[in-house]
C-alpha cells in the first residue's frame, strides 16, 4: 500500500466518524429545540383558546384553525394535568400520515371541566432536518473529493524529489563510477535523505574501487616473486650435477609455486566475473570456438585416446569473448580430465543450449556440489577444483543456466543460454 | 643478437639475463623507464623485453617511444597483469608478443627466437640441427632430407626443443607450450610423455638419432652433444 493511500484512509476514516457524530448531535439538538419551541407556542395558544371558549355559548367538539387541530372533550370531574406528545394524524389532502406535536391540558369553562388537545403539524421542521442532513452529506462528499484530489496532486508534486531519488537509487551501480545526484528540494526530510544517500553511495563506490584495486594489486604483486622462484628453479635445473632427491625437491617447489600462481589467477578471475567487469559482448559462434579449443587440447585428447563427437546445429550467442573462451576451455578440459582411457566426449549444440557428455568414473561427488569452489573430483589429482566453479560464476553473472547430471558413468553438463543472448 | 631487458624487479631481471646470456644473446638491462629510454636511444637492439609497470612511467608509453625510435626492433611485453585490455593495447601499439608472469624462461626464449626469425629471416630460413631440418614457413620437418609426418603437437614440441637446445625443459613448461594454459589443468602432466615418445619414435624410424633425453623426474633435454 502506498503511503498516500494509507494516510488518506486514516484521514477519511476519521472524517467519516467525525461527521457521523456531528450529524447525530445536530439532529437530536435541532429536534429537541424545535419541540421546545412548538411546545411553548402550543401552550401560548391554549391560553388564547381558553379565553375564546369562555365567550362561546356551546363548547364545540373540535376546531380547526389553519394548521392547528383542536379537540375538546368534557370530563366528569376536574383534575389539572398537562402533557406533550408526538403523534401522527391522517392528512386528507396529501393522503398520508403526517407528524404532529400535541399539547393536552385540562381546564374549566363556565364550570364545565374539559380536556383540550391542541396539535400542530411538524412537517416543516422535519423538512428542515432533511435539508440539513442533505447539506451535511454533500459537504462531506465535497471534502472527501477535495482531500482525494489535493493529496493526489501533492503526491505528484511534493513527492517528486523523493521519487527522483528513488529512481536514481534503483539504477545506482557501485561498480561504475556513478554517483547519486539528488534533485534540489526544500523539504527538510528529503534533504536529509538525499544527503545521507549521497554520502553512502560515494563511500560504497570508493570502498569498492579500493577493494578491487587491492585485490588486483595483491594478486599482481604475488606474480612477480613467483616468477623469481620459478625462473631460478629453471636456471638451477640447467646444471646437471644433482641427485635424484634434489631433482624431486626442485620439482615439488616448482609445482607449489605454479599452484599458488594459478589459484591466485583463478580467484582474481572469479572476483572479476562476480563484479561483472567483463562488459563488452560479441556474437560468438559456439561451434567455431569449440573446434578451436578442441585443437588446443588435442595433445591431451590424444594422450587419453578420447574420441570427440560434435553434433547439432550452429548456434551464435552474444557473450564476452574472453569469458566464453574460458568457459568452453574449462568445460572441455574438465571432460578430458575426468575421462578414462579410450573414453568419449559428445558435444551437442542447439539454438540456445550446449550439452557436453563425457564418459568417466561412476559418481564420486554429489551432483549439486560439482560447481562449488575447491571441490575436487579426485583429491589426489592435484586439481585446483576451480574449473567448474569459474564456469558456474560466469553462468550466474549472465543469467545462463548450468546443470550437471550423471548416470551410469556418463557425466553431462548442460549450459542453457537465455533467449535474449541467442542470435 | 643484442637484447635489452627492461624489468624493475632485480632478481627477476637477473634470472632472465642469466638464462638468455647462456643462450648466447648479448643482454643489457634497464630497471627504470628513464634508463630504458636512454639505453635504447644510444644503442640498437634486436629485441627489447618490456615490463608494463616500471618506476618512472608505464611500459606501454615506453613501447610508444621505442616504436618511434627503432622501427625494426622486436618488442615483447612481460606483465603481471593478465588483462585482455593491456594485452590488446600493447599489441596495438606495435608490441610483437605478450607474456604473463610467471612465465617459463624456456618459453620466453622460444618466443624471442620465433620473433627474431620472423623479423630477420622473414620466417623463411630453415632451422637445421644435425640431420633434422625444420621449415617454419611450411611447418614441415625432414630427417636426412626425408619428410616425416608429425601431428601439430609433435611439431610444436620439436620446435620448442630445438629452440631450447641443450637446456632442460621442465614437464610443466612443455605441457603449457603444447597443451595451452588452462586455469585448472595442472593435475596431470603425463600426457606429454606419449607425445615425446611418438616424436622420438618418428625421428628414429626415419634414420635420425634420438636427441631427447629424460632428466630425472624434472623434464627433458634436446641435446646434440
Amino acid at each position: 500500500m502506498k503511503l498516500l493511500q494509507k494516510s488518506n484512509r486514516l484521514f477519511l476514516g476519521f472524517l467519516l466518524i467525525g461527521y457521523l457524530i456531528t450529524g447525530i448531535v445536530l439532529f437530536v439538538a435541532i429536534r429537541s429545540l424545535i419541540n421546545i419551541e412548538l411546545d411553548e407556542l402550543l401552550q401560548e395558544k391554549t391560553v388564547y383558546l381558553e379565553a375564546y371558549l369562555q365567550n362561546l355559548d356551546n363548547i364545540p367538539q373540535s376546531i380547526q384553525v389553519t394548521d392547528e387541530l383542536v379537540e375538546i372533550r368534557t370530563v366528569a370531574n376536574h383534575q389539572f394535568f398537562e402533557a406533550y406528545q408526538d403523534t401522527s394524524i391522517w392528512n386528507i389532502i396529501d393522503d398520508e400520515m403526517e407528524p404532529y406535536r400535541s399539547y393536552t391540558r385540562s381546564m374549566i369553562i363556565r364550570e364545565i371541566p374539559i380536556v383540550v388537545k391542541i396539535s400542530n403539524s411538524k412537517i416543516e421542521s422535519e423538512d428542515l432536518i432533511t435539508t440539513m442532513g442533505l447539506v451535511l452529506l454533500s459537504l462531506l462528499t465535497l471534502i472527501f473529493l477535495g482531500i482525494y484530489f489535493i493529496t493526489r496532486k501533492l503526491s505528484g508534486k511534493l513527492w517528486k524529489p523523493f521519487h527522483s531519488t528513488l529512481d536514481q537509487l534503483k539504477s545506482f551501480d557501485f561498480r561504475t563510477d556513478s554517483m547519486i545526484t539528488a534533485e534540489h528540494t526544500d523539504v527538510e526530510e528529503f534533504q536529509m535523505l538525499n544527503a545521507s544517500l549521497q554520502q553512502m553511495s560515494a563511500k560504497l563506490t570508493k570502498d569498492f574501487q579500493a577493494l578491487k584495486s587491492f585485490a588486483e594489486n595483491a594478486s599482481h604483486e604475488i606474480q612477480t616473486p613467483l616468477s623469481v622462484i620459478k625462473n631460478n628453479i629453471e636456471l638451477i635445473i640447467q646444471q646437471n650435477n644433482r641427485s635424484p632427491d634434489e631433482w624431486n625437491r626442485l620439482e615439488e617447489i616448482n609445482k607449489a609455486a605454479t599452484r599458488i600462481s594459478k589459484i591466485q589467477k583463478a580467484l582474481l578471475l572469479l572476483t572479476a566475473i562476480e563484479n561483472k567487469q567483463y562488459t563488452d559482448t560479441e556474437l560468438i559462434n559456439l561451434r567455431l570456438i569449440i573446434q578451436e579449443k578442441l585443437s588446443e587440447l588435442d595433445a591431451r585428447l590424444q594422450d587419453k585416446d578420447i574420441s570427440v563427437e560434435l553434433t547439432g546445429e550452429d548456434a551464435s550467442v552474444a557473450f564476452n569473448p574472453h569469458l566464453m573462451d574460458i568457459m568452453i576451455g574449462n568445460l572441455l578440459s574438465n571432460a578430458i580430465k575426468h575421462n578414462h582411457h579410450q573414453g568419449s566426449i559428445t558435444i551437442e549444440l542447439s539454438a540456445n543450449q550446449l550439452l557436453i557428455t563425457n564418459t568417466g568414473r561412476a559418481n564420486y561427488i554429489e551432483d549439486k556440489r560439482v560447481f562449488n569452489r575447491f571441490v575436487k573430483g579426485d583429491p589426489s589429482s592435484g586439481s585446483l577444483g576451480l574449473g567448474l566453479a569459474i564456469v558456474k560464476q560466469i553462468c550466474d553473472a549472465y543469467d545462463v543456466v548450468a546443470d550437471y547430471s550423471s548416470k551410469n558413468g556418463q557425466h553431462q553438463i548442460s549450459i542453457s543460454f537465455p533467449l535474449r543472448l541467442v542470435a | 643478437m643484442k637484447l635489452l631487458v627492461v624489468e624493475d624487479e632485480i632478481s627477476l631481471q637477473r634470472s632472465i639475463v642469466t638464462y638468455l646470456t647462456e643462450m648466447d644473446y648479448l643482454c643489457e638491462k634497464a630497471s627504470t623507464f628513464a634508463e630504458a629510454l636512454m639505453k635504447s636511444s644510444v644503442h640498437h637492439y634486436d629485441c627489447i623485453l618490456v615490463d608494463i609497470t616500471l618506476p618512472g612511467g608505464s611500459g606501454l608509453d615506453l613501447i610508444r617511444e621505442l616504436k618511434d625510435q627503432q622501427k625494426d626492433t622486436g618488442l615483447i611485453i612481460i606483465s603481471a597483469k593478465n588483462s585482455l585490455d593491456d594485452r590488446l593495447i600493447g599489441l596495438d601499439l606495435g608490441a610483437d608478443d605478450y607474456l604473463t608472469k610467471p612465465f617459463h624462461l624456456s618459453e620466453l626464449n622460444a618466443r624471442i627466437k620465433a620473433l627474431l626469425r620472423r623479423k630477420f629471416f622473414n620466417g623463411m630460413k630453415e632451422i637445421e640441427i644435425a640431420e633434422i631440418s625444420i621449415d617454419p614457413a611450411k611447418s614441415t620437418v625432414r630427417v636426412h632430407a626425408e619428410e616425416i609426418s608429425l601431428t601439430k603437437s609433435e611439431y610444436r614440441l620439436l620446435l620448442y626443443f630445438v629452440m631450447n637446445r641443450e637446456r632442460v625443459l621442465s614437464k610443466e613448461s612443455i605441457a603449457e607450450h603444447i597443451g595451452g594454459d588452462q586455469a585448472d589443468m595442472l593435475d596431470n602432466l603425463d600426457f606429454i610423455y606419449s607425445h615425446i615418445k611418438n616424436l622420438r619414435k618418428k625421428i628414429v624410424e626415419a634414420g635420425g638419432q634420438d636427441y631427447v633425453k629424460a632428466v630425472y623426474g624434472m623434464g627433458y633435454k634436446f641435446t646434440t652433444i
